[in-house]
């Protein structure tokens, strides 16, 4: 070969590799610089993962921190359709259709979708998942979330109320406290690898805060007692609903609250919006003979009557403003006392016309009728208390025995409750105190005096009164033997298409026990009850049961009065 | 650069470690995990079992087998220990301890005792 031609094919192996070289420093200069961006945050992104931390949802607790509403971990699963193949697909939709019980064609159609995620099931149980997690089959995987768990059920459901999917409160105490009980989400950046496989090296981390939790007046124990016999007397009377409240007469902690028909809080998705309503503080209805203590309050108050004091009860006929009024039995000459105690409608319009609408009208303001209590709970009605300026002329012996006024349950058990207090209206109170994951106190709700309604004295004479309506009058069924119990049964006529029924009641007993020094106060309230309907026959056996169970499981907490010393055998 | 290549291996050498110790981490979390939510299952149960709703309908309903109810507090009774066995009782774990005095001395800590999980 001359050396020219060398030379040349030399040169041209040496222009090819340095045009090589200089490709390779553009495509360099290019890399480092003009894409070094792009390049880097495309890095980033495939190497760090950033989890969102869910915060643990507070727990709600009864008075003795037994829990009724706790956080449990959930699995839910997920699928990589586009990371499976037919055989993979088919083989899942076989497995999952025997272990979960999904529609074949729902998995079909979940594994057909050309994605990187899909769901199939949410928040399903441990036990299940692990099982899922034993098949392996390749494409399934889970994330682990948390679930709200009632250990109770359908207890106390109507205040509790439920949290949904994403962990938010929907009703009841879960709505109403919800910014307390939810907690903020942390963050976390975490290092994977090529394989997408996580590497526990956490570049950054943000702390979730938890919840508080949330500790109720309720006392868990008391609130089955009331629950049970609510359910009994509801099915017993085949009832359209039925609502009972246990509350502490000196703090106005309510101790139990319950309505019926009532729901599962675990499947609370399959239950009527009919069922879930909290009557006991959203309905209101027409009181009945139960409003009696008002007017009563009244006359003693007003020192316009004393329990000795007669009254004609026109044997049972009483026209007032063209309307003739009518007693269940037919009396002649009652004193005041027997008026209440055998709850005469004649006797007690003849007391209010002594008193004036606008003394009955006032004192039925005391007792907060027609006004809201100010329990913690959501959705509570007024109720309907007229302006005696607005009443007919019939209102007189109307209001006095509990027509044309609408009150709730929630208002019935307070006014029973401040006349047990000595006549100290209490604020009623659901939550106790909210407290941090550590147990420090957030926030408390103390007891709160919002009015004294009448005097100690006039409470004690209206109390022997309602001890004699229980003794004496019409609500023998709801005595104890245990303790003296003061009480006033209440049946009143439902309003249908503006007339009252004669085939629909309301059915109820509003009470407190022991009739001095009173532990707790109590009402019961039974919507159409069939085929009896009186309050005294209805409601007090139900007001019997809660109370005679009730007074023995709270003296069980005291000091026992028999103590057996083992050694000597010798007892005290 | 004998130096600089040494270093860069050490440093390499260094990086595997801590990768191979991550995934190391990441086995025993998800081991530690599994354990966390047998238990989180097992205490769900037990807060189902010790519920008033559970026991009540197990041992206070009428249909039940049980068909426990209330006492009144008379028919409660208390069993006390008598005064002179408290003593006798107190001074037996005095005495132990004096005879472990020389095995005290040796140890750091007290006795472990387990916690259960919050």
């Amino acid at each position: 070969m001359n050396p020219s031609k060398r030379h040349l094919r030399f040169s041209l192996i040496f222009l090819f590799c340095l045009f090589g070289l200089f490709i390779f420093v553009i495509k360099l200069i290019s890399i480092q610089v003009f894409k070094s961006s792009y390049l880097s945050t495309l890095a980033e992104k495939q190497h760090n993962y950033f989890v969102e931390l869910e915060p643990k949802r507070g727990g709600i607790y009864d008075r003795r921190l037994r829990p009724l509403a706790v956080n449990v971990a959930a699995y839910s699963l997920y699928a990589k359709p586009r990371q499976m193949t037919a055989t993979m697909k088919k083989m899942a939709v076989e497995e999952l259709n025997e272990t979960l019980g999904l529609d074949k064609g729902y998995l079909e159609n979940r594994f057909s979708r050309n994605k990187y995620f899909v769901w199939i099931a949410r928040k399903l149980s441990f036990p299940v998942a692990e099982k899922i997690k034993a098949l392996k089959i390749d494409g399934l995987d889970f994330i682990k979330e948390s679930q709200r768990y009632y250990p109770d059920q359908s207890l106390a459901a109507h205040l509790i109320g439920f949290a949904g999917m994403d962990n938010k409160g929907l009703e009841g105490l879960e709505l109403k406290y919800d910014h307390y009980l939810q907690g903020e989400y942390g963050l976390s950046q975490i290092i994977r690898d090529a394989h997408n496989r996580e590497l526990l090296i956490e570049r950054g981390f943000i702390p979730p805060k938890n919840g508080f939790d949330l500790v109720l007046t309720i006392d868990e124990t008391i609130q089955y007692i009331a629950e049970r016999a609510l359910q009994e007397g509801f099915e017993k009377h085949h009832a359209q609903g039925a609502m009972i409240i246990v509350i502490d007469p000196k703090t106005g902690e309510i101790l139990a609250l319950a309505n019926r028909p009532t729901f599962d809080l675990s499947t609370f998705s399959a239950s009527s919006t009919e069922s879930r309503r909290n009557r006991a503080v959203v309905d209101m209805y027409e009181p009945g003979s139960v409003f009696k203590i008002v007017t009563a309050a009244a006359a003693l108050e007003e020192n316009k009557v004393k329990e000795s004091d007669p009254f004609f009860c026109e044997y049972g006929e009483y026209k007032v403003g063209g309307h003739i009024l009518h007693d269940h039995t037919k009396h002649g000459v009652l004193t005041f006392q027997q008026v209440i105690e055998l709850s005469s409608n004649i006797g007690t319009t003849k007391i209010a016309q002594f008193l004036g609408a606008a003394t009955v009208y006032k004192y039925a303001k005391l007792f907060r009728f027609g006004s809201p209590t100010g329990i913690n709970l959501l959705g509570e009605v007024r109720g309907v208390l007229k302006d005696p300026r607005q009443w007919s002329k019939t209102s007189i012996s109307a209001v006095p025995i509990g027509q044309e006024v609408t009150v709730t349950a929630l208002q019935l058990v307070c006014a029973i409750a401040a006349i047990a207090n000595d006549g100290v209206y209490m604020q009623p109170l659901v939550v106790k105190y909210i407290r941090d994951q550590e147990g420090q106190v957030i926030k408390e709700f103390t007891p709160q005096v919002l009015a004294k309604v009448i005097s100690p004295e006039t409470a004690k004479r209206l109390r022997q009164i309602l001890k004699g309506a229980v003794d004496n009058g019409t609500g023998k069924m709801a005595k104890i033997e245990e303790a003296s119990v003061g009480g006033k049964t209440g049946t009143a006529q439902k309003v249908v298409n503006g007339q009252y029924s004669h085939d629909k009641f309301y059915a109820s007993f509003i009470g407190f026990a022991p009739a001095e020094n009173s532990k707790i106060a109590v009402v019961v309230v039974v919507d159409e009850p069939h085929p009896s309907y009186y309050g005294g026959t209805v409601a007090a056996p139900i007001f019997r049961k809660v109370t005679e169970d009730v007074l023995k499981y709270l003296a069980t907490n005291q000091a026992p009065k028999n103590i057996i010393t083992l050694n000597n055998r010798s007892s005290q | 650069m004998l130096i600089v290549t040494a270093v860069s291996l050490v440093y390499v050498q260094l990086q595997i470690q801590i990768f191979d110790f991550a995934y190391q981490g990441k086995k025993r979390e998800k081991a530690i995990t599994h354990l966390l939510d047998t238990n989180s299952e097992v205490r769900s149960k037990i807060c189902l079992l010790q519920s008033a709703n559970h026991l009540g309908v197990k041992l206070l309903d009428e249909n039940s087998k049980a068909s426990l109810k209330f006492l009144s507090r008379d028919q409660i009774v208390q069993l006390s220990m008598p005064m002179v066995s408290k003593i006798e009782q107190a001074s037996t774990v005095k005495r132990d301890k004096n005879q472990n005095l020389l095995a005290n001395f040796f140890l750091l800590k007290s006795q472990a005792e387990a916690e259960p999980i919050r």
